[in-house]
C-alpha cells in the first residue's frame, strides 16, 4: 500500500503550495513532488493591451518582486520600440532594482526564513514565526522592520510608490529624483550596509550550527544560470546570460534575447507552475536553477569591496559551484550587502539626478525580450506587438519556474533521506518545507499563467491514492 | 492589558502584493501588533487550519475551487470579513482573463507559448489540483463582506486605519472623494482634441494629464491613495474602483472621455474617429473591475 502525505498549505513562503508524498506502509518513499495550485493567465489577457502598459500590468503577478517584473517588462518593451533608454532613466531603474532586492531579501531572512534557525525546525509552529522573534528579540525585529523600509523607501522614489511601480514610459522614466530624495535616500542607503554586516555577522554562526541541515536537506546537484557582466561581475540588472556546469567550468554564455535557442519549459501533470530546461541537455537532464546561490556560483567576482569579501570566504568554505540548497540563505545575504553598497554607490553618483529622463519613440511590430534577476533569479519577459504597438503575443518565464524540476527533485531526494514512517512528525514535515522555503519561492510569480492558489500544503498519499494527512 | 483581538488573514487568488501592504506599515504595525493577535496567516505562519476569530482578512480573488474553499473557511471561521485590495473587492487585473474562454486561456499557457514544448497538449491533472472556476470572482460574489479596502496595493495608512477603527468599534469609511480631488495638478478646462497615449507628446509636469489628452481614471476612481500615480508623472489606472454610488467605473471613465471629447457641445465631433482614438477601453476602463461590471452580465428573463 502506497499512501499520500499532503502538506498543504506550505507557509512562509510566497504563494500556494502543496507537497504530496507518496509513501508505502514500510514508510519508503516512492516519490515526492511539489504541486503548484494556481494559474492566473496573463499571457493570454496581455494580448491586444497595447504594449506600453505592459509594465504596468506585469506588476500584478507579484507584490513582493513587482519591481523585478515592472523592470524586465520595460527592457523588452523599450526594445519593441526599438529607439532605446534615455540615460538618467537606465540608472533610475537599477536604482529601483536595489531599493527592491533591499526590501525582498530583508523580508526573506528577517520573515520568512530566520524562523526556522532562531526557534529551530522543530519548534512549536505557534510560534516559529515572524511574530515568535518580535516577542523573543524586539530589538531584533525593529531592526529587521527598519532594514527593510529603506528599500521601500528607494523603490517609492523611483516608482513612485513602494508596490507596483508606475513610472515606466516607453524609453524613459516619468520622474527623476531631486537632490533633495538623494540627501534623504544616501543616509539610508548607508545604514542598510550597516544592518547588512549586521547581518551576516548575525547570521553565520547560525549557518554553521545548521551545517548538518545544510547538508542534508533537499540537494539537487544541477548547473546555475544567471547574469553576468564586465566580463564575470555579479549582475542584477543588465548584462549577458551565464550557465555554469556541475564541474563548474562554463556551459555558455549568450545574449538573453537569444534565451528560446537554449531554454524550453515542460508541463508537469501535477502542477500548473511549468518547468524549464536547458534544451541542449534535453528535459531528462537539463536541470539548471536560478537565484542568489545562482548569481553567487556563476560570477567570478563582485564589484563592490565588502560583499566580494564575503564572496571570497563564501567560495573558500562551499567551493564553486556551491550545490547545497539552505546555502541559498547565505548567498542572498551576500547580495543583500552587495545591493546596499550599489544603492550607495548609485546615490553618491551626481549622474543620479540628470534630466534625461525621455527619449522620443514610435511603435512598431517588433519583439522584445527584456531579462534581469529578480530577487528570486533570473526573469525573462517576451512580447511580440503589431504596427500599432498592441501586443499580440506574450511570454513569461519566472524565477521560481526554473528551479520547478530542482524543488522537485530536491523534495523526493530529502523525502527519501528523512521520512522512514507513513506518519512522519510535524517536525520532519517542516523540514520538508525548509527545502522549499530555501529557494523563497514565489507562486504568486509562479502562478502568473492562470489563477489558483498557493499556501504551501504536504499531502502524504497510501498507494491506493487515498489521501491520508494533510497539514 | 485586555486580550488581543484575534486575527485570521489568507491570500487566495492573489500576488501578496496586499500582504506586503500590511508590512509596509513599518513601525506602526509593532504597536498594532500588541492589540490584534494574528492565528492563522499561511504567509507568515505554519498554522494550517484557520481558527475561530473575531476579525478575518482576505486578499485575492476566487479564481478556483482551492480559492472558494479557504474564502468560504475563513467567512465561517469569523465574525467580521474585510476583503482586502482590489482583487477581493472587484477581480482586479487578473479579471482581464475574464476576457477570455478558459480553454483558450490553458492552451495559451500550456500549448503555445514560445518557450512552451508540450507535443502531447497535456495540462495539469493531478494531486487534486484545484479546478479552475470559469470566471475570476471577488469575494463579495459568493460571501457576505462586512468591510471593502480597495487598492492595488491598498495604502498601509488605510490599512493601519481600518484595523485601529474596527478594534476602537467604530465604523470604517472609504474617502468619498476621487483621485481628481487628491491631485495636485493643474486644471482648467476640460477639452481633449487628441487621445495621446503615454509616449505620445511631451506631457506638462503641473497640469492634469487627462487635459492634456492622456486617459486618466482620476475623475472616475475612489481617492484615499493620495494621487501617488499622477504625482508621479503616471496616469490613474483606476486601482481603488468606482467613486461612492458609482456603480460602474468603465461607464464613468466612458462618460468623462467622450464628454471631454466635445460630444456633448459639439455635433460635428467625428464619432468615428473618437471611438478609433480610444484605444483599448477595456484595459484603461476596466483594469480592476471587469469582473464586477456589467459588461459581463446577462439579461435573466422572469421565469412565470
Amino acid at each position: 500500500m502506497v499512501k499520500q502525505i499532503k502538506v498543504a498549505p506550505v507557509s512562509r513562503i510566497e504563494g500556494h503550495a502543496q507537497i504530496t508524498i507518496d509513501v508505502e506502509d514500510s514508510g519508503k518513499v516512492t516519490d515526492a513532488r511539489l504541486n503548484i495550485m494556481e494559474v492566473r493567465g496573463f499571457e493570454k489577457f496581455l494580448q491586444g493591451r497595447p504594449v506600453e502598459e505592459a509594465p504596468r500590468i506585469v506588476t500584478q503577478i507579484c507584490g513582493i518582486c513587482p519591481v523585478s517584473h515592472h523592470l524586465a517588462a520595460a527592457k523588452a518593451v523599450d526594445e519593441n520600440f526599438g529607439a532605446g533608454t534615455a540615460p538618467t532613466a537606465n540608472l533610475l531603474r537599477e536604482l529601483m532594482q536595489y531599493g527592491q532586492y533591499i526590501h525582498s531579501h530583508a523580508l526573506h531572512f528577517y520573515f520568512l526564513a530566520a524562523p526556522d534557525f532562531v526557534f529551530t525546525p522543530d519548534g512549536d509552529p505557534k510560534q516559529r514565526n515572524v511574530f515568535g522573534i518580535i516577542a523573543a528579540n524586539p530589538d531584533l525585529a525593529v531592526q529587521a522592520v527598519k532594514f527593510r523600509k529603506i528599500g521601500q523607501q528607494i523603490v517609492e522614489a523611483t516608482a513612485g510608490r513602494s508596490i507596483n511601480p508606475v513610472t515606466y514610459v516607453p524609453g524613459g522614466i516619468t520622474k527623476g529624483l531631486t537632490k533633495d530624495d538623494v540627501d534623504r535616500l544616501l543616509p539610508q542607503a548607508k545604514q542598510a550596509v550597516e544592518y547588512s554586516k549586521a547581518t551576516l555577522a548575525l547570521a553565520k554562526p547560525i549557518f554553521n550550527q545548521y551545517i548538518e541541515a545544510v547538508k542534508l536537506l533537499g540537494d539537487a546537484d544541477s548547473m546555475h544560470m544567471g547574469l553576468v557582466k564586465n566580463g564575470g561581475d555579479l549582475e542584477l540588472y543588465d548584462g549577458t546570460m551565464r550557465v555554469l556546469g556541475k564541474d563548474g567550468s562554463i556551459v555558455k554564455e549568450f545574449e538573453p534575447r537569444d534565451y528560446l535557442q537554449y531554454i524550453a519549459e515542460y508541463v508537469y501533470p501535477h502542477s500548473y507552475m511549468k518547468a524549464p530546461y536547458w534544451k541542449e541537455l534535453g528535459w531528462e537532464n537539463g536541470m539548471y536553477r536560478v537565484s542568489p546561490l545562482s548569481r553567487i556560483n556563476v560570477c567570478d567576482k563582485i564589484s563592490t569591496p565588502l560583499a566580494n569579501a564575503e564572496l571570497q570566504e563564501f567560495r573558500k568554505a562551499f567551493g564553486r559551484p556551491a550545490q547545497k540548497t539552505l546555502l541559498y540563505h547565505y548567498a542572498r545575504l551576500i547580495e543583500l550587502l552587495y545591493s546596499s553598497e550599489k544603492a550607495v554607490e548609485m546615490l553618491s553618483d551626481p549622474a543620479i539626478t540628470g534630466t534625461e529622463l525621455r527619449i522620443p519613440v514610435k511603435p512598431r511590430a517588433a519583439t522584445g525580450v527584456g531579462v534581469v534577476e529578480a530577487p528570486r533569479g533570473t526573469l525573462i519577459h517576451d512580447y511580440d506587438t503589431d504596427d500599432k504597438g498592441m501586443i499580440t503575443k506574450a511570454n513569461i518565464i519566472v524565477a521560481t519556474a526554473h528551479n520547478n524540476k530542482a524543488i522537485n527533485v530536491g523534495l523526493k531526494n530529502t523525502a527519501q533521506k528523512i521520512i522512514n514512517t507513513p506518519t512522519p512528525a510535524e517536525g520532519v514535515l517542516n523540514r520538508m518545507e525548509m527545502v522549499i522555503r530555501a529557494y523563497d519561492p514565489c507562486f504568486s510569480c509562479a502562478t502568473h499563467t492562470v489563477a489558483g492558489k498557493m499556501p504551501i500544503e504536504v499531502v502524504i498519499n497510501r498507494p491506493s491514492g487515498k489521501e491520508v494527512i494533510r497539514r | 492589558m485586555g486580550e488581543k483581538v484575534k486575527v485570521i488573514e489568507s491570500w487566495i487568488g492573489a500576488c501578496a502584493g496586499c500582504e506586503i501592504s500590511v508590512l509596509d506599515l513599518h513601525e506602526a504595525l509593532l504597536p498594532v501588533l500588541d492589540k490584534i493577535e494574528f492565528t492563522y496567516i499561511p504567509v507568515l505562519m505554519d498554522i494550517k487550519h484557520p481558527p475561530k476569530a473575531t476579525v478575518g482578512i482576505v486578499s485575492g480573488g476566487v479564481r478556483n475551487s482551492d480559492n472558494l474553499k479557504e474564502l468560504l473557511e475563513i467567512r465561517k471561521q469569523c465574525d467580521i470579513l474585510i476583503a482586502l485590495g482590489s482583487c477581493a473587492c472587484f477581480g482586479g487585473t487578473p479579471g482581464l482573463a475574464n476576457l477570455h474562454d478558459l480553454n483558450a486561456m490553458l492552451e495559451e499557457v500550456y500549448v503555445t507559448t514560445k518557450s512552451t514544448k508540450n507535443d502531447i497538449n497535456r495540462l495539469p491533472y493531478m494531486d487534486g489540483l484545484p479546478t479552475l472556476l470559469p470566471d475570476m470572482r471577488p469575494a463579495s460574489d459568493y460571501v457576505k463582506v462586512d468591510v471593502m479596502i480597495p487598492g492595488c496595493g491598498p495604502t498601509p495608512a488605510m490599512i493601519g486605519g481600518a484595523i485601529m477603527s474596527l478594534l476602537g468599534g467604530a465604523p470604517y469609511e472609504l474617502s468619498k472623494k476621487s483621485v481628481c480631488d487628491e491631485c495636485p495638478r493643474e486644471k482648467s478646462e476640460r477639452n481633449i482634441k487628441k487621445i495621446l497615449r503615454p509616449f505620445e507628446g511631451t506631457p506638462d509636469d503641473k497640469k492634469c494629464l487627462f487635459e492634456q489628452g492622456y486617459i486618466c481614471s482620476g475623475s472616475a476612481t475612489r481617492g484615499g491613495c493620495g494621487a501617488k500615480c499622477p504625482s508621479a508623472g503616471a496616469a490613474c489606472r483606476g486601482c481603488f474602483g468606482p467613486c461612492e454610488n458609482s456603480p460602474e467605473q468603465g461607464a464613468a471613465m466612458i462618460s468623462a472621455v467622450t464628454s471631454c471629447y466635445g460630444l456633448d457641445d459639439d455635433p460635428t465631433v467625428d464619432l468615428d474617429k473618437m471611438v478609433a482614438d480610444i484605444y483599448d477601453p477595456i484595459g484603461n476602463f476596466y483594469k480592476y473591475t471587469l469582473p464586477v461590471s456589467f459588461l459581463t452580465k446577462r439579461v435573466v428573463e422572469k421565469v412565470k
